[in-house]
């Protein structure tokens, strides 16, 4: 963390304890894209519990922040992320609990449940949409070797420096067919987004 | 720690992105980096860029686009990574969903997120015939969603596939290696095939490679 946001942190938690609202909301926006990317990658992309998680977040840190249980306000960051994750793993804990406990009362619920997290129409097509933008990108790739970076990369999840040496590149070679193809995809991805 | 608010070229230099994505950090790691990034715009810029690069990679899984590339040996073994409990738990609570077989992209729309769906039931009925569907292919994407009603142990299958012949008995349309969602619909998806109008006779087969069943079909009416 540097040690300016440990800065902006300290300055935040002091306005929010002398009851500074507009240093509340400062904080809520400051902050809630990055915990939202991290609790939907948690919750494996269920955009409205990650939103749920994140609303309890906001109020379970404020409050804290209020009562002055804040100890280190420059790391209000990690405050925030643990507040969060430690919500989401309650959370999965009851639903734990909740299944082998199940009955036939709760039937109707748990179908609700499951409905709720079906993929509907929208969503099946917007992934079908990325799978056909990442084929044209890897199809508009003249080197295979540069498609078998990507191949070893994102779908067999091999680290670099063993990529590297199979494939017998260097670091900078990596790295560029990766930036490149990076800037491709966003191209592809902000021109599909200024359809929709 | 490397800063991405020097600009580009400190992104390019930057692997953890890719590393934290990839779940290659150790928890140590993510943390700090997390919270590196938890205000930093410009790095959640490339985090979200990253994570709907690896998640269009995955879907072409399955997909011939690298048939030509040895399959190489994976290095990484579950048991050598950590997975947290919130990882299961998530894990059990969702379902992958997707086609398995992406057409060539340069052939293929992507001019709409708009879609019209025409819902159709087979449950039940092994081979039966359904009533007659009436579509209309406009300026929006086209699905056909299937409810299969895996209670029934015939219906449930490895994969699904999906054809269509048109009166000639020609074949107009095929779909394989379809999955269920996780409410027992299968989506098939005409993206930006238009049948001519006239009726059809679709057919849902169950995939248990290299075998298939026919587990129902029926007729379409495409209309003007």
């Amino acid at each position: 963390m540097s040690n300016e946001e440990g800065k902006v942190a300290t300055e935040l938690v002091q306005r929010i304890v002398t009851g500074d609202k507009q240093a509340e909301n400062q904080l809520v926006e400051r902050y809630s894209r990055g915990l939202l990317f991290i609790l939907r990658r948690k919750c494996n992309q269920d955009w409205a519990l990650a939103d749920d998680i994140a609303q309890d977040t906001w109020r379970i840190v404020i409050a804290k922040i209020r009562d002055k249980q804040i100890k280190e306000p420059a790391k209000l960051s990690a405050y925030i992320i643990n507040t969060g994750k430690n919500l989401l793993i309650s959370h999965f804990r009851k639903a734990e609990n909740k299944s082998i406990k199940v009955t036939l009362t709760d039937a109707d619920e748990s179908a609700q449940e499951l409905d709720s997290q079906s993929v509907g129409p929208e969503e099946f097509l917007q992934k079908y949409n990325l799978a056909l933008l990442v084929k044209k990108l890897v199809l508009e790739m003249e080197q295979p070797r540069d498609k078998e970076l990507l191949f070893r990369f994102f779908l067999k999840e091999q680290e670099k420096k063993s990529i590297c040496e199979a494939l017998n590149l260097d670091n900078a070679h990596f790295d560029r067919v990766l930036y490149r193809a990076k800037q491709r995809f966003r191209k592809l991805w902000e021109s599909y987004l200024e359809t929709k | 720690m490397m800063g991405h608010k020097k600009g580009n070229q400190t992104l390019r230099e930057d692997d953890r992105v890719e590393r934290y994505i990839l779940d290659q950090m150790t928890e140590k790691e993510a943390e700090d980096f997390e919270a590196y990034f938890l205000s930093n715009q410009a790095c959640l810029d490339e985090l979200e860029l990253a994570a709907k690069l690896l998640e269009g990679m995955q879907s072409l899984r399955h997909d011939n686009i690298f048939s030509e590339i040895s399959q190489a040996p994976i290095k990484r073994y579950f048991w050598q990574r950590s997975i947290p409990a919130w990882s299961l738990a998530a894990a059990m609570a969702l379902a992958v969903v997707l086609p398995m077989t992406i057409p060539d992209p340069q052939s293929s729309g992507l001019k709409s997120n708009t879609v019209n769906v025409f819902s159709i039931e087979i449950a039940g009925v092994r081979s039966g015939q359904s009533e007659i569907v009436n579509i209309q292919f406009g300026q929006v994407q086209t699905l056909l969603s299937f409810y299969i009603d895996t209670e029934v142990e015939s219906f449930e299958h490895e994969s699904y596939g999906f054809r269509a012949v048109n009166e000639q008995d020609e074949l107009v349309f095929e779909a394989q290696n379809l999955l269920l969602n996780n409410a027992s619909t299968l989506f098939v998806n005409f993206a930006d095939v238009k049948l001519p109008p006239g009726q059809y006779t679709y057919e849902i087969l169950g995939e248990n490679k290299p075998n298939k069943v026919l587990l129902g079909s029926g007729r379409i009416q495409v209309k003007k």
